[in-house]
């Protein structure tokens, strides 16, 4: 029997993983992130008709996150700015040891440092690989908001780079 | 030594063109910049520094196994889409509320598996679609396809590996509607849902456990009332909206058929 939604149900779990990783950025707590995602997948499902088959369902699916987080989350307290994970909620990374992982855990540390702001907008451009306007879309904000954005989260790695001087980290594209 | 200017009238050029966004005569453009402006220069140097290893390293957070819980929802939210859907769409809502069932026993299930919930800060997805759960759940599971209580008994004995049987509990004015089968913290779980004379359904749960036996205990759960108790290997839960003594007479019923 042919189920129209089965598409939808397969392509809506296999975002999960990605939803968790924007959702732990936005909030810095794993437990805060999955309450976030579950009811992101909820909205999701009873919204389902309102999504285009023909448009990205990720991009969908992450603006209906960052909607919820931004309107919705009285409860859970966002940590701004200085935001750091707490020592038992650090997720387990996939990496293993070595000067390599270890430079990337310092891109993690730095990037999590950011404004969350700023920390969302390098996220959906460099690791979700959406272009400028399609970030922006997600954001709900004018392309020339997002690019300042990641205009002042580049600087201030830049800065903090900098600022290390006894471990320099060389850039890679 | 060479001031780092943290702004630039055209960082949003020069963010592109550093990023490999821009066609060819936008970078010529910007290279046209470039050559007659140090501040640019400098600005590009620092987006030079920052141009990290992004990706490589935020995909070492990718977590990819699903949480039960999270694939419950899902499950049970689709699974309660009605078999008979001409002209009768009770719409997102209806889902919601199966689903809001489905998944608050999973949560008060977690109380009998020695975890901690926390009363205070109940997950925020509950606490989210528990306001449409008065109005739905009913329709819900009667728009379903009634579904034999053999049948379902079946399948229930094969996932939680014992002889059991679905009660029928229709001298307690509750008719026996679907069974489904959830998992809990990577152990089945089979939810029969009933429904009674009005208002909305019960459903009774049973898991596999190491728990010792133990009596009828019963209380409130988010605006739910339960009996719960454990026997023969075996937590079972009876919640719904029924008073307490609606509810224990029903438990008293089930559990004398169950096993």
């Amino acid at each position: 029997m042919h189920d129209p939604s089965a598409n939808f149900k397969e392509e809506l779990t296999g975002l999960i993983p990605r939803l968790r990783r924007y959702a732990l950025v936005l909030l810095q707590s794993e437990s805060a992130a999955d309450d976030l995602v579950q009811a992101t997948l909820l909205r999701a499902i009873l919204r389902q008709r309102q999504w285009q088959a023909d448009t990205r369902l990720d991009a969908w699916v992450f603006a209906i996150l960052r909607s919820i987080w931004k309107n919705d989350l009285r409860a859970i307290k966002v940590r701004e700015g200085n935001g750091r994970l707490d020592a038992d909620e650090i997720p387990d990374t996939q990496a293993g040891t070595g000067e390599r992982t270890f430079l990337l855990s310092q891109v993690l540390d730095r990037v999590n440092d950011l404004p969350v702001a700023q920390r969302e907008s390098i996220l959906l451009v460099y690791v979700e690989g959406y272009s400028y306007q399609e970030a922006a879309d997600v954001l709900g904000v004018p392309s020339g908001t997002l690019m300042s954005r990641l205009a002042r989260a580049r600087v201030a790695l830049a800065r903090s780079l900098s600022a290390q001087a006894d471990t320099p980290i060389r850039s890679v594209k | 030594m060479t001031s780092m200017s943290h702004q630039h009238p055209q960082e949003e050029l020069l963010i592109a063109y550093a990023d490999g966004r821009l066609d060819d005569q936008q970078r010529a453009d910007v290279e046209h910049i470039l050559a007659q402006d140090s501040s640019a220069r400098e600005f590009l140097e620092l987006l030079e520094r920052s141009n990290l290893p992004f990706k490589e390293a935020f995909d070492t957070t990718l977590e990819h196994r699903v949480p039960d819980a999270m694939q419950n929802a899902i499950d049970a939210a689709f699974v309660a889409r009605p078999q008979r859907a001409v002209g009768r769409w009770y719409g997102g809502l209806a889902l919601t509320a199966t689903l809001v069932l489905g998944v608050v026993l999973g949560y008060l299930m977690s109380d009998f598996t020695n975890r901690q919930p926390s009363e205070q800060n109940p997950p925020i997805w509950l606490a989210q679609i528990a306001s449409y759960h008065e109005l739905y759940v009913r329709e819900t599971v009667d728009a379903a396809e009634q579904m034999p209580r053999e049948h379902f008994a079946s399948r229930a004995r094969q996932v939680l590996g014992a002889d059991i049987s679905v009660p029928n509990l229709s001298d307690n004015q509750l008719e026996f509607r679907r069974g489904q089968v959830l998992r809990i913290d990577g152990k089945p779980l089979v939810q029969l849902a009933y429904l009674p004379a009005d208002g909305a359904p019960l459903a009774l749960c049973i898991v596999r456990s190491a728990n010792q036996d133990r009596d009828f205990y019963s209380g409130v759960s988010h605006n739910l009332q339960f009996v719960a108790w454990a026997r023969d290997g075996f937590n079972i839960v009876l919640v719904g909206s029924l008073d307490e003594q609606a509810m224990k007479a029903a438990a008293t019923e089930a559990n004398r058929q169950l096993l």
